[in-house]
């Protein structure tokens, strides 16, 4: 264990990378089915309206909330379970309902009937929809961003091949990760695209790190056998991608174990992203190299004799 | 010892002296997510100020053209005004005079008509005013309030983030910062209990120098009323003309509030009222009218507002008062109240987690690359204290998702010490000596690593750049400690290596 990846091992990734293809694309058709079929759980941030998070002093249910909230027409709200000490619960009404001081008057008055003052409001929170449909539009263009960022700044540091092949893996991180919340039926809310934001920037970090010893392997071997550079680069760093994907996880799994209820689905979108982030630098970005160079190749062949007096 | 050491050594030690300096001396900003309060975010209609700007540009050209050419009529359109002139042979000199005589606005001609209307520059000016007035007003208003530490700020190009720390009642709250306060006293022409009678006795079309208003509600014999009227649109006095509000009591014994006008608007309530006397005066606040006393004699500098308020009520309203009016209407964008209890569970929570992290981390690296392992530790925890200092310095807010960003900075930040390292065990497997594996190691592995992190850093940024507050926070902490692990990964490590190595050939690097 201690020494474990120290000698690299000899795994041919091009020639499983079908494979991991075959895995890449089915993961990602049933993101998008999802996407389109079950969509997404949208935080408050996104949809707008009164949140309010209640802590009862003794143990209670969400149908015993439901039915308090009754009197006040607000049994239509959504109820959810906050942690898992029966305890606290997150109010959620819509923004039809009026703003928040007529929200939490109501949900007040009904739930004072109904429990007597044993609880205590922990948290309130208010978005406008305008607000709600300005900070989807905002994620949009920031998830774009960075990608544009990235391509840029890879095209500009290595080749344009490299870039693309650094960009596609990126999308499909990001896709999978979407694709898991969606599954999970788990709220997004901002911070969820603030983690697959950072997620972006750390897959690209792996990536990065294969691709330069890819160049290394270049300046001292050539591009004759591409095949066998890219294979080498990779095995050669496998321990580096496997020991930081590692040292993340530590500190990722720690904020979901430990951190609390705001940070969680935070670190669940950290968690998944690095997870395929890692999968996705070795079996998608590394082998696309090589599927690019054969595509300019074939291009040059095929371009060859249309003009064939040209030397 | 080497000379570039004992130089690099110095280095560490005052940077070091820095932070230490900051660490006492500062403590951290923290956060309403960590610390409880309310924040709001407003949003200040800045159109309705552009709009009321033209009516009074509208005014402004008739005025200007007086004696050079008639106008049949001013048109208030969406983005200026239409002007109609009754002699269309007159087009030119108006349109003349009305460039020359205010520069700010564009004229141009609609067929036989004049359309008049702000240049860009203006337009940009006014809002921008407008919304640095709302800071302002806002500044005020919390300052009287007694709020200590409020952060009011503007965010985008027309709204105010306000943020009250500690346990604030978030009703008051509101009523202090969402309040216009426009104050005005305007001439009551007629009144009624029934909307539908005054405004029949106009034939349902109000003239253009009068406007309708409604009265506060009341209960009068078991019954719920609320008194029309029909007022000048044109008001006496404005708030603009206050000089002081006072809390007190009205000869009922209920709460109100006394008001003082400055002396320029003392001299012209004196002459309004004395031609008022036996007339009616409505108090509106916010359009609101909230009595309409009879003028029994001239009233030269104080009045009094009276309505159905409590005591808090009637404070709060003096407060506003004081503060003067915001320049524009406002309403609530975003809210969020939390309870101190909440925030500080959750960072002790994520604190716990922070030093799971800390160790699994630092078990895992002294087990993997032992001697070099320990120094990579010492390593990640200057990096650590750097990244605390630098919050500290610039008063960078901590938020729970900034101790997230603090945290992944744990974990994602020995990944350029396990590049050097796992380089330095290739090299040394290729039969280098130590020495020259680590030189190699350090310059081979920079590359890879300056790239890596600077496409975290681009993440960071735009982040930086849409987030809300909280995220904000993780956005700095994550991008500044990438920023100081680029330094601590290479040259840090590099320093220590170096002085663990000393003269020696080898030492139990690794395995």
């Amino acid at each position: 264990m201690r020494n474990f990846l120290v000698e690299p091992p000899n795994i041919d990734f091009l020639r499983i990378r079908k494979v991991g293809y075959l895995l890449s694309l089915g993961l990602l058709t049933l993101s998008l089915i999802l996407f389109f079929t079950k969509g997404f759980n949208l935080g408050l941030d996104f949809t707008g309206g009164t949140s309010i998070h209640i802590k009862m002093s003794s143990p209670s249910s969400t149908s015993s909330i439901r039915s308090a909230l009754k009197e006040v027409k607000l049994d239509d709200a959504l109820i959810q379970e906050i942690g898992t000490g029966k305890t606290e619960f997150e109010i959620r009404v819509s923004i039809k309902k009026g703003g928040s001081s007529q929200v939490v008057q109501k949900v007040k008055s009904a739930l004072d009937r109904s429990f007597h003052g044993n609880y205590e409001i922990r948290k309130v929170e208010f978005i406008d929809a305008l607000v709600g449909d300005e900070m989807r539009k905002a994620s949009i263009y920031s998830l774009l961003f960075v990608m544009v960022g990235i391509l840029l700044y890879v095209g500009y540091r290595y080749e344009p091949t490299f870039a693309l092949a650094a960009i596609i893996p990126i999308f499909h991180d990001a896709i999978i990760t979407l694709g898991v919340f969606s599954f999970l039926g788990r709220e997004i809310d901002l911070t969820v695209v603030a983690a697959i934001l950072t997620v972006l920037g750390y897959s690209l970090n792996d990536t990065i790190i294969v691709f330069d010893r890819i160049r290394e392997n270049i300046k001292i071997r050539g591009r004759k056998s591409l095949e066998s550079i890219i294979n080498r680069s990779i095995n050669e760093n496998l321990g580096r991608t496997v020991i930081t994907s590692g040292t993340s996880l530590f500190a990722v799994i720690s904020i979901f174990l430990f951190g609390g209820d705001s940070l969680n689905s935070f670190a669940l979108a950290l968690l998944i992203g690095i997870v395929f982030g890692t999968y996705s630098s070795i079996y998608v970005a590394a082998p696309l190299i090589l599927e690019m160079e054969r595509l300019i190749k074939s291009r040059v062949i095929k371009e060859k004799p249309i003009n064939p007096e040209v030397k | 010892m080497r000379v570039d050491i004992k130089v690099k050594l110095l280095v560490l030690f005052v940077v070091f002296s820095v932070i230490s300096y900051l660490m006492i001396t500062k403590s951290p900003k923290l956060g309403l997510d960590i610390q409880g309060g309310v924040s709001i975010t407003l949003k200040v209609d800045i159109d309705k100020v552009i709009k009321d700007q033209y009516i009074g540009l509208g005014k402004d050209v008739e005025k200007k053209l007086e004696g050079k050419a008639e106008i049949l009529s001013t048109k208030l359109e969406e983005e200026g005004v239409l002007i109609s002139l009754l002699d269309p042979t007159k087009l030119y000199v108006a349109r003349e005079t009305i460039q020359k005589e205010l520069p700010q606005v564009l004229v141009e001609s609609r067929e036989s008509n004049l359309f008049v209307k702000f240049t860009e520059w203006e337009v940009q000016r006014i809002k921008t005013a407008t919304i640095k007035q709302a800071v302002e007003t806002l500044r005020n208003r919390i300052d009287q309030f007694g709020t200590l530490s409020a952060n009011i700020a503007q965010k985008g190009k027309d709204r105010v983030l306000v943020e009250l720390p500690g346990v604030v009642d978030p009703d008051r709250a509101k009523a202090i910062i969402g309040k216009t306060a426009q104050l005005e006293l305007k001439e009551v022409v007629d009144s009624s209990y029934s909307k539908e009678e005054l405004l029949s006795k106009y034939n349902n079309s109000i003239p253009e120098n009068l406007q309708l208003l409604e009265g506060v509600e009341e209960t009068v014999e078991g019954k719920k009323v609320k008194e029309w009227f029909i007022v000048r649109r044109v008001p006496v006095i404005t708030g603009a003309m206050l000089k002081d509000a006072r809390a007190s009591m009205d000869q009922g014994g209920n709460p109100a509030v006394n008001f003082e006008l400055t002396s320029e608007g003392a001299t012209i309530f004196g002459e309004a009222t004395q031609n008022m006397i036996g007339k009616r005066l409505a108090i509106i606040l916010d359009d609101k009218v909230m009595s309409a006393p009879v003028i029994r004699s001239r009233i030269t500098s104080s009045g009094q507002i009276t309505g159905k308020f409590t005591t808090e009520e009637a404070n709060d309203l003096a407060v506003v008062l004081r503060a003067g009016a915001l320049p524009a209407p406002v309403s609530i964008l975003e809210e969020q109240v939390i309870g101190p209890t909440l925030g500080k569970e959750s960072l002790d929570k994520t604190l716990i987690a922070g030093i799971v992290s800390f160790i699994l981390v630092g078990i895992f690296m002294i087990f993997r690359y032992a001697v070099a392992g320990f120094i990579s530790v010492v390593a990640l925890v200057f990096n650590l204290l750097a990244l605390w200092a630098t919050m500290l310095m610039f008063d960078i807010t901590l938020t729970l998702p900034g101790i997230a960003g603090i945290i992944l900075n744990i974990g994602m930040g020995v990944d350029g010490n396990v590049v050097i390292f796992e380089r330095i065990k290739e090299e040394l497997k290729a039969g280098k000596t130590l020495r020259v594996s680590i030189e190699e190691g350090f310059k081979r592995g920079f590359n890879a690593i300056f790239d890596s992190h600077i496409t975290v850093i681009i993440a960071a940024l735009a982040l930086l750049e849409f987030g809300n507050a909280p995220l904000k926070g993780f956005a700095a902490t994550l991008s500044i400690g990438t920023f100081i692990n680029l330094f601590t990964a290479i040259f840090l490590t590099k320093l220590f290596l170096d002085l663990v190595l000393g003269g020696r050939k080898h030492f139990k690097y690794a395995v």
